[in-house]
C-alpha cells in the first residue's frame, strides 16, 4: 500500500483540525470551511497532474491547496491574517493563490474563468490543462452549465471535478437536484469519469484516467468524487442526523488507516503534527497584515494640464472602432474577441467586428448567450496574459455578467496581494433613444461604478474612439469596462467646435474634454457618453437664447474618477449641473455632487443633476422622449438655476 | 403634358443611421433609366447597399458623390423628360457654416442692445462670446443701472476732431488709385538692443511710445470721413496670443505712468491672460498698439493698423550682425496714409529709437 497519500492525507487533516482549534481561540479572523473526509480528492487529482497544469478551486479549498502546492506554512500563516501568508494575508481561507492555483469563495463563478484558463493553454498550444473544483451545491448555479456547453463546443482542456458529499451547508440533496449528475454533462457531450474517496486507489487511477484523457483529447470532462464531509459545512451549522455523521467516521479510509496501520499511521501522524505545530509557531513570529489599505484608485484631486485638441479622425465611430481592432489585432495576437454574432458575415449588432473573423480565424469568436460564462472566460484569458475583448451585445445584459466582473475580475489583482494582473476589455453599447424599449435602452454603469480595482471608461463623439483602444492595448493593466453609448456607431466624431468655444483635452491618460466659452462662465455642464451632443446643443442654447455662458466638462473615465477638473471649473463657475442619461439615484452625478462638497463646499453657489426619470424605459419614441434628458431639460434646469442663485 | 417627377429617398436600413455616404453614381446626371435599374451605391454603418429607379424616366442628381444625405432625404429625382422642372425642396446636403475665427458670437439679447445702441459689431473683435453683460459693460453701465452710451461720451470728451485739408485728401485719393487695396503704409528702422529681455523690453517700448505719442498725436488719432479726430487719453495696446485666442489688453493713460507701472502693468495683464481672467474694461478704448512678435523668433512683419487708429508698431526678433556683435532689432510702423505720410513715421521710430538705446546696456 502507498503509505504517501496518506501521509498528505494526515497532513491535511492535521492544518484543518489546527484550524479549527486556532478559530475555537480566537486566532483566526472569519471562519474555515475544512475539507476533513475529503482530503483524498484533492490528492488524487494533483498526483496526476503535472508543472504547467492549473488549478481553480473553491471556498473548501485547503485540501487541494496542500496536495497541489505542500505549502502548510504559506496556509496557515494566510489564514491567520499574516504577511508571511501566500497572499499576504488578502485573501485568507478562500481566496488563495500561488504558482498556478487560484480559489474564490464564490459557488459557479470560478468554472468560466477556469474555462478561461483552459482556453490560454490550447490558444498557447500547450498540453497542459485547467482543473476546476466544484460540489454538487454548485450544480444550482446556471453558469456551471453555461460553461459546460461552451467548453465542449471549443473543446476546452478543463477537467471538472465534482466533489459530490450531498449537502450544499445544511440542505440535503435530496431537497435541491432535480436528475441525473452525470447525465447533465452527457448532455452537453461532456465525458464523465467516477471515483469516490473511501478507496483511495482506485480514485488515484481514475483522476489519473481523467486527466490524461483530457490532456490528450483536449476536451472536458467531469470527474464526479462521491464523498463525505466529516465536519460541519463551517462552524456551528451541522444538522445532520448524528448517526450518519458517525456512519462515515466509521468508513472513513484514513480513521481505518490509523487503526491498521498504527505503527506507520503514528509516525506519519508526529511529521504532520511536529510541521503544523511549527508553521504556527512561525506564522505567530511573523507580521500581521497591516497598514492602512486606503482608497485603492483615488490619488485625490488632480491639477491637469489642458491643451487644445487636435485633429480629429474621419469616418463612422464604428468604422474607427474597426479599424482600431484590426490594427492592434495585426500588431498583438494576444488580443482575442469573443461575443455574440461577432463573426463574419454578421460582425456584431453594430458592425465593429465586421469581417475581422477572416482575418484572424480563431481570435474572433462567435459564443453562445451566456454573457457570465463570456466574461469569466476573458477572465481566465486575461489572467494568462491575453487581452481578451468580451463583446456585451447590449448593455442591458451586462447586469448577466454581474458577479463575474464583483466578485471575480476585479478582485483578483488585490486579493491576491498582486500576484495577477486580468488585463480584460469588456465593451457594450449603453443608451436609449432608439425606440427599443425597456430592456435594450438603458444605461446600466452606475452598478458598475466604484468596484476597486476596475476602470470605467464612456466613449463619446469628441474622443477617437479608436485611440482610446490603441492606449488600452498598450497599457491595460486592469478589468476594463467601455461603455459605448448606441447612437456613436453610426455617428462621426464632432468636428466643428461651437463658434466662441474652445476645446481643450486634460493630460489624464484617458482624457477629459472640455468645451470652454470665451467669456466668463456661470455654469459648469458636466456630462459622460451620450450625453454630450445634448450638453453642447443646450450650451449654445444657453447662450444665444438665454445669455448664459456655460462649461462643459466630458470625462472619458467614469472611475477611477479625477475630480480635479470639476473643482477647477467649479471655482470658476461656482455652479455645477450633472447631467447622465441613466437614473440618477446613487449613481455617478450623485457621487460627482458628493465629492465637490466634500472638497470645496465654499465653491458652490448652486448645485443640480439630471438623469433619466425613475421609470423603465417606454419604446414608444414619445414616451422615450419625456424619460431621458435631453438639451430641453438642461436648458430649463440650467436657467432655474441661474435664476434661483 | 404636365411635366411629373418621382423624389428618390434614402430607405431607413438599419436604425443605426441618420445619414447614408454616397459612395458612386451608377447612373449620370440626366441620362435616362429604366424602372429597377441600379442608379447608386450607398453606404450605411453596416453595409453598402445599391439603390435602384423606382420608374423610368430621366436620372436627376441631387448629391455628390462622397455626400452624407439624411435618412429620408432626396438621393435624386426621375422625371418624365430630360429637362422638366424639379420639385422645389430643400437640398440634402448642408455645407457646414464658416465664420472666420476671432469674429466674436453675439446672443440674442446682447444683438438687440447692440442695434439699439448703434454700436459698431467690430468694437467687439476677439472677444469670443457677447452677452448682453459685455455690451452693457462696454457702454460702461452693470446691468440695472440705467443706460449711458459711452462710445459717444467718449468720442465727445475725449476726442478732438479736425477736417483735414483738402491736399491731404486729394493725396489720399490719388494714392488710392495706385492700385492700392489700402491707405496704409510702413517704414522701419534697426534698434541696437540693449539687453532688456522679452517683457522688459515690451514695458520700455511701451512707456516711451506713450511719451512719443504726444508728441506726434497724429498717430494716436482716427481717420473718419474726411476728419482726423485726435484722442485726448493715450490708450496702448499691446498684442498677446500663445495657443489661446489674440487679445489686445490695454495700459491706459500710459503716458502718464512711470516705467515701473507700466511694467508691471504688463505682467499683471499677461497674468490675466494665461488664467483667462482679463475683464472687457481691459480690452476696450486702445488708441495706439505695438506687436511684438520677437518671441516667435520673427525679425520684420507688416503688422495691420487695429480698428479706430491711425498706426500700429512693431516690435521685431533680435539678432546680430556678427558673433561678437551687439544684437540688433527692427521696429516698424504701419500708418494711415490719409492722415500722416512716411517722413512723420520715420521721425517717430528715430525718436524712438533714440530713446531705447538711451537705456544703459
Amino acid at each position: 500500500m502507498d503509505t504517501g497519500i496518506y501521509g498528505k492525507a494526515l497532513l491535511i487533516r492535521e492544518v484543518e483540525r489546527k484550524l479549527l482549534e486556532l478559530f475555537e481561540q480566537g486566532r483566526l479572523s472569519g471562519t474555515v470551511h475544512t475539507c476533513i473526509g475529503q482530503e483524498f480528492s484533492g490528492i488524487a487529482v494533483a498526483s496526476a497532474l503535472r508543472e504547467g497544469d492549473l488549478i481553480f478551486s473553491n471556498h473548501r479549498c485547503h485540501g487541494h491547496f496542500l496536495a497541489r502546492t505542500d505549502d502548510v506554512e504559506g496556509l496557515i500563516a494566510e489564514i491567520m491574517g499574516k504577511r508571511s501568508g501566500v497572499c499576504g494575508g488578502r485573501g485568507g481561507s478562500q481566496h488563495l493563490c500561488s504558482r498556478g492555483f487560484f480559489s474564490n469563495g464564490v459557488q459557479g463563478g470560478i468554472v468560466p474563468v477556469a474555462a478561461g484558463l483552459a482556453f490560454a493553454l490550447k490558444l498557447r498550444k500547450t498540453s497542459d490543462i485547467a482543473v476546476v473544483f466544484i460540489g454538487d451545491g454548485t450544480l444550482g448555479e446556471g453558469v456551471l452549465y453555461e460553461t459546460l456547453n461552451i467548453a465542449s463546443q471549443w473543446e476546452l482542456p478543463l477537467l471538472l471535478v465534482l466533489e459530490n458529499n450531498l449537502y450544499s451547508q445544511s440542505t440535503p440533496q435530496r431537497q435541491t437536484l432535480a436528475g441525473d449528475i452525470l447525465a447533465r454533462a452527457a448532455a452537453f457531450a461532456v465525458a464523465t469519469g467516477q471515483g469516490n474517496t473511501w478507496e483511495p486507489s482506485a480514485l488515484l487511477a481514475a483522476a489519473a484516467a481523467a486527466v490524461q484523457r483530457v490532456r490528450t483529447s483536449s476536451r472536458p470532462l467531469l470527474l464526479k468524487i462521491d464523498t463525505y464531509r466529516l465536519m460541519a459545512h463551517s462552524k456551528g451549522d451541522d444538522d445532520r442526523a448524528p448517526e450518519e455523521v458517525k456512519k462515515h467516521w466509521q468508513r472513513d479510509p484514513l480513521s481505518r488507516f490509523v487503526l491498521e496501520h498504527a505503527q506507520a499511521a503514528a509516525g506519519l501522524q508526529a511529521a504532520a503534527t511536529r510541521r503544523v505545530t511549527a508553521a504556527v509557531a512561525q506564522a505567530e513570529s511573523a507580521g500581521d497584515s497591516v497598514g492602512k489599505q486606503g482608497d485603492a484608485d483615488a490619488a485625490g484631486p488632480r491639477r491637469c494640464v489642458w491643451a487644445a485638441s487636435g485633429d480629429r479622425a474621419e469616418g463612422r465611430i464604428a468604422e474607427l472602432l474597426h479599424s482600431s481592432f484590426q490594427r492592434n489585432m495585426r500588431r498583438d495576437e494576444r488580443i482575442i474577441l469573443i461575443g455574440e454574432d461577432i463573426e463574419a458575415p454578421y460582425g456584431g449588432a453594430f458592425k465593429v467586428t465586421k469581417d475581422l473573423s477572416l482575418e484572424f480565424p480563431g481570435r474572433v469568436r462567435n459564443a453562445p448567450l451566456s454573457e457570465a460564462a463570456l466574461v469569466g472566460l476573458g477572465t481566465g484569458l486575461a489572467m494568462q496574459g491575453f487581452f481578451p475583448v468580451v463583446e456585451i451585445m447590449f448593455g442591458d445584459f451586462l447586469a448577466l455578467a454581474a458577479d463575474q466582473l464583483i466578485n471575480h475580475a476585479v478582485k483578483f489583482h488585490y486579493m491576491y496581494n498582486g500576484q495577477v494582473r486580468v488585463p480584460l476589455i469588456v465593451r457594450t453599447p449603453m443608451g436609449g433613444r432608439r425606440g427599443y424599449g425597456p430592456t435594450h435602452s438603458q444605461s446600466l454603469e452606475k452598478h458598475f461604478l466604484g468596484l476597486p480595482g476596475s476602470r470605467v471608461l464612456a466613449l463619446h463623439r469628441r474622443q477617437d474612439p479608436g485611440a482610446v483602444y490603441d492606449a488600452l492595448f498598450k497599457g491595460i493593466d486592469r478589468p476594463t469596462l467601455v461603455i459605448e453609448n448606441k447612437l456613436l456607431y453610426g455617428a462621426r466624431l464632432t468636428k466643428e467646435v461651437p463658434k466662441g468655444f474652445l476645446l481643450e483635452h486634460s493630460d489624464d491618460p484617458f482624457p477629459t474634454a472640455r468645451l470652454r466659452p470665451q467669456g466668463r462662465a456661470e455654469l459648469t455642464l458636466l456630462c459622460y457618453g451620450g450625453m454630450l451632443p445634448e450638453a453642447e446643443a443646450a450650451a449654445e442654447r444657453l447662450f444665444e437664447e438665454h445669455d448664459v455662458l456655460c462649461e462643459i466638462l466630458c470625462p472619458l473615465q467614469l472611475y477611477p474618477f479625477n475630480i480635479g477638473p470639476v473643482l477647477e471649473s467649479v471655482r470658476r463657475t461656482g455652479r455645477l449641473l450633472v447631467v447622465e442619461e441613466g437614473l440618477g439615484f446613487a449613481a455617478f452625478g450623485a457621487e460627482v455632487i458628493a465629492q465637490v462638497a466634500a472638497c470645496e463646499p465654499q465653491s458652490l453657489k448652486a448645485v443640480a443633476r439630471l438623469a433619466a426619470a425613475a421609470h423603465p424605459i417606454p419604446a414608444c419614441a414619445a414616451l422615450e422622449k419625456t424619460v431621458l434628458p435631453g438639451s430641453a431639460h438642461i436648458v430649463e434646469k440650467a436657467r432655474s438655476m441661474l435664476h434661483e442663485s | 403634358m404636365k411635366a411629373e417627377s418621382r423624389s428618390v429617398r434614402i430607405p431607413r436600413e438599419t436604425v443605426n443611421d441618420d445619414s447614408v455616404k454616397l459612395i458612386r453614381w451608377l447612373v449620370q446626371g440626366g441620362e435616362q433609366v429604366e424602372a429597377g435599374q441600379l442608379v447608386a451605391e450607398i453606404e450605411t454603418s453596416k453595409a453598402v447597399l445599391e439603390l435602384t429607379a423606382p420608374v423610368s424616366g430621366y436620372l436627376r442628381q441631387r448629391a455628390e458623390v462622397g455626400a452624407e444625405v439624411a435618412v429620408g432625404g432626396v438621393i435624386c429625382h426621375i422625371t418624365r423628360g430630360p429637362a422638366d422642372p424639379l420639385p422645389e425642396e430643400e437640398l440634402p446636403v448642408r455645407p457646414a457654416e464658416n465664420r472666420a475665427p476671432g469674429e466674436p458670437r453675439f446672443s440674442r439679447k446682447a444683438l438687440a442692445l447692440i442695434e439699439k445702441e448703434g454700436l459698431d459689431l467690430k468694437r467687439f473683435s476677439g472677444r469670443g462670446l457677447v452677452c448682453e453683460a459685455d455690451v452693457l459693460e462696454l457702454l460702461g453701465t452693470t446691468p440695472g443701472s440705467p443706460l449711458q452710451p459711452h462710445r459717444a461720451a467718449l468720442k465727445k470728451g475725449s476726442v478732438r476732431t479736425q477736417a483735414l485739408a483738402q491736399t491731404k485728401i486729394a493725396e489720399a485719393d490719388f494714392l488710392s488709385c495706385g492700385g492700392n487695396n489700402s491707405l496704409s503704409s510702413l517704414v522701419s528702422v534697426v534698434c541696437r538692443a540693449r539687453g532688456f529681455g522679452q517683457e522688459g523690453r515690451l514695458a520700455a517700448v511701451i512707456f516711451e511710445t506713450a511719451r512719443l505719442l504726444k508728441k506726434y498725436p497724429v498717430f494716436n488719432s482716427y481717420y473718419h470721413d474726411g476728419n482726423v479726430n485726435y484722442y485726448k487719453a493715450v490708450n496702448v495696446g499691446f498684442v498677446v496670443q500663445t495657443d489661446k485666442p489674440l487679445k489686445v489688453p490695454i495700459i491706459r493713460d500710459a503716458d502718464t505712468k512711470d516705467l515701473l507701472g507700466v511694467t508691471r502693468e504688463v505682467q499683471d495683464l499677461l497674468l490675466s491672460y494665461h488664467n483667462d481672467e482679463l475683464q472687457t474694461q481691459s480690452l476696450v478704448d486702445g488708441t495706439f498698439t505695438i506687436t511684438d512678435l520677437s518671441g516667435e523668433g520673427v525679425f520684420f512683419f507688416s503688422p495691420l493698423i487695429n480698428y479706430g487708429q491711425a498706426a500700429v508698431l512693431g516690435v521685431g526678433a533680435e539678432t546680430a550682425l556678427s558673433p561678437q556683435g551687439a544684437g540688433i532689432f527692427q521696429l516698424i510702423l504701419t500708418f494711415d496714409h490719409r492722415l500722416s505720410e512716411g517722413r512723420t513715421a520715420a521721425a517717430f521710430l528715430r525718436d524712438l529709437r533714440e530713446r531705447l538705446e538711451s537705456y544703459a546696456p
